[in-house]
């Protein structure tokens, strides 16, 4: 169980995160995380409704694109590399950043075990070591927030880069135009995901021409683009920001529901041609990972909810909770003379 | 860099400051002492400040660490979240206090909960100007503290003098929770509060009440620009035979509740004097601690002088009639000291 209020770092859950570097193992690595979204985002829709879990679990919006573009980062696991906010498109980009399916379903359903204790949303969790940090507030918060961390790489002369997934309708709001507009204005490192709605109910933002355009910033659209070219593009975004370019706009054009995790399996016949991963690896590695997932599963049914003194933890440092006065010993009204000098009612 | 200026070295100098010139001296003292310290907000570089509580701030640390924003309330109180994630400790000015309401989402939903949330603590200051009896009418004069007191996981600052306008900006600077930090503009120039502060890297720990005059008779508890109106208030009532005690919370959030029962316990009569408006203002609060801790202490009705529940007015007779006078606090104070 964590410290209330305390930031929530990698070495206290579960193992250290699986992050490569960019080298041989890179792809390896991606695919295998990618499978394990895949899984995840399976297994949440079978358990949803007997288990608690937050509206925006559905991930309805993820697909493979958010896996590659999360690869496509520095991710380090320990501080010093970019940070993401996965937003709704988690578990995606949280697993790219280290993150264990356990401790994504931990979290996700409210446990007590998890990165905060059950307190935080379903998009919540910021692991500060990992480069994960957690969304909070209406669609478009996060845009405003993650400006304010690109502005910190650049201000201390840092070469990171932040990565904010908003989804659906959050181009739409006053937060996101400003959020992005300040961004632009002080030539952030700061990458936006809009991840477009397939059929919105007004016209919005990420379906005009160029929204980029407006606030001087470089667009970049992505279709079903095979996995392994939309990681170079992604990357060739993430230099460009940090050279000075300012932020960078990526558009997901929505896929077919049939086609979210189609990247993927395009990726392991890529590799299979071209040689880049061993034919053993790559038949092993979709089993393996679902196998994860659903060790998972079964290990998350003895995962205990959190006891309710658990979640009145201090907001604020060296704060002591009152709990209310009837789970105290009430005076009786009889017996009110003489009352506690100092006390009264509440201790 | 640049030396710094006169206006701002007024300490060192050993001359008197204003209240305005405190806060200035304390911000530019935190951002040499620590370079994760940095200003955002709208006009504060070039220009200095609606204000000018960071004029020369720009030449001096550069902008890099004062930061002219967009008009964005919102987004600039959003991005000091982001970089106080990255281990930043940012300030943001909001022009005039009025306008934070955009950035209430954020504040309330994202900053306030982070600690709680597990997502660590957000170090930043929100500061800016509040209060009426300048003409500003109702979009520059409000009290915004009671929109924020509702919200755990905020601390909410509102000096009342120099002194304590460098020392708590200093801490809250330096604190590892968010902090909200009214400054009453009526006060930022006022002769009265000029005064020789410590030559020394003094701080004032929030969360404590001062006492700013004793007495035996009657306890008003309040804050801000009503210090001054109930001091001149309590110099009255001494005709009368009403000895007052006069505390000043400093801190909003969390309530010095000790300092208040004590005060009460002492007196055994209360009145409590604030420029925000009556319904739902910090009154209400502080009765009903008193009655929960002191009750059996309590030789009174608890009262309360404060503004009327109305948007703040613009024209100079309606908002004298709408704020707080030295002439209420009199009246309730002989009421009280009847009872």
């Amino acid at each position: 169980m964590p410290a209330g209020g305390e930031s929530v770092t990698s070495g206290q859950y579960g193992p250290a995160p699986r992050v490569s570097a960019n080298g041989a193992t890179r792809l390896e690595d991606l695919l295998f995380c990618g499978f394990q979204a895949e899984a995840l985002v399976e297994s949440l829709a079978e358990i949803e409704g007997e288990v608690s879990l937050p509206p925006e679990a559905g991930a309805t919006q993820v697909d493979a694109r958010a896996v590659a573009i999360a690869f496509a980062m520095e991710r380090r696991g320990d501080g010093t590399g970019d940070v993401c906010c996965p937003g709704p498109a988690a578990p995606a980009p949280t697993l790219a950043f280290g993150a264990t399916p356990l401790e994504y379903l931990r979290h996700v359903t409210g446990r007590g075990t998890g990165p905060n204790g059950g307190r935080g949303g379903g998009l919540s969790w910021t692991d500060k070591p990992r480069g994960l940090i957690g969304a909070g507030g209406p669609p478009g918060t996060m845009t405003q927030v993650m400006a304010g961390a690109a502005m910190a790489f650049r201000s201390r002369g840092e070469p990171g880069a932040a990565l904010v997934f908003e989804g659906g309708r959050a181009a739409d709001t006053g937060g996101w135009h400003e959020g992005l507009n300040l961004a632009a204005a002080q030539r952030a490192p700061l990458l936006v995901v809009m991840s477009a709605r397939r059929d919105p109910g007004v016209p919005h933002l990420p379906h005009r021409g160029d929204p980029g355009e407006a606030y001087g910033v470089t667009l970049l659209t992505l279709h079903d683009e095979p996995l392994i070219e939309l990681l170079d593009q992604v990357g060739e975004a993430r230099s460009h920001a940090l050279g000075g370019g300012g932020p960078v706009l990526i558009r997901l054009v929505p896929l077919e529901t049939e086609a979210r995790w189609r990247g993927l399996h395009g990726l392991v016949e890529a590799c299979r041609a071209q040689g880049l991963v061993p034919e053993a690896v790559l038949d092993e590695l979709p089993g393996r990972a679902k196998g994860d997932v659903a060790h998972a599963l079964r290990r998350l049914s003895r995962e205990p909810y959190p006891d309710g003194p658990d979640a009145l933890v201090p907001v604020l440092a060296g704060e002591d909770r009152i709990p209310p006065w009837t789970r105290q010993d009430p005076v009786e009204p009889g017996n009110r003379t003489p009352l506690n000098p100092v006390g009264g009612l509440v201790v | 860099m640049s030396e710094r200026p006169p206006h701002v070295s007024k300490t060192q100098a050993g001359e008197p400051v204003t209240f305005l010139e405190a806060i200035s001296e304390a911000l530019w003292e935190e951002m040499e002492r620590d370079e994760s310290v940095f200003l955002l907000g709208e006009d504060i570089g070039i220009y200095g400040g609606a204000f000018k509580v960071t004029r020369d701030f720009l030449d001096h640390f550069g902008s890099g660490r004062v930061v002219d924003t967009p008009i964005s309330e919102g987004g600039f109180t959003g991005a000091a979240a982001g970089a106080a994630h990255m281990g930043l400790r940012p300030v943001v000015e909001i022009q005039f206090m009025d306008f934070i309401s955009p950035a209430y989402d954020v504040i309330t939903n994202y900053i306030a909960t982070s600690r709680y949330r597990g997502s660590g603590a957000l170090p930043l200051v929100i500061r800016g100007p509040v209060g009426g009896g300048n003409r500003g009418g109702p979009f520059h004069s409000q009290n915004v503290e009671m929109a924020f007191f509702h919200t755990p996981g905020l601390k909410i600052v509102y000096p009342s003098t120099a002194r304590d306008a460098k020392g708590l900006l200093k801490s809250a600077v330096r604190d590892d929770d968010p902090v909200l930090f009214e400054e009453h503009k009526g006060l930022y120039r006022a002769p009265y509060l000029r005064e020789v502060l410590p030559d020394d890297d003094f701080v004032v720990p929030i969360g404590e009440a001062r006492v700013a005059r004793e007495g035996s008779d009657l306890t008003i508890v309040t804050y801000g620009m009503m210090v001054h109106r109930a001091l001149d208030a309590a110099r009255l009532l001494e005709s009368d035979g009403i000895d007052v005690e006069v505390l000043d919370l400093r801190t909003l959030l969390p309530l010095d509740e000790a300092r208040i029962v004590a005060s009460v316990q002492k007196t055994g009569k209360l009145l409590i004097v604030h420029e925000d408006t009556r319904t739902g203002g910090i009154a209400g609060e502080i009765a009903m601690r008193v009655n929960e801790r002191a009750f059996e202490w309590l030789d009174g009705p608890i009262l309360r002088v404060t503004s009327i529940d109305s948007p703040v007015p613009y024209s100079s007779s309606l908002e004298d009639y709408f704020l707080p006078a030295v002439e209420d606090i009199v009246t309730a104070g002989r009421y009280l000291g009847r009872y």
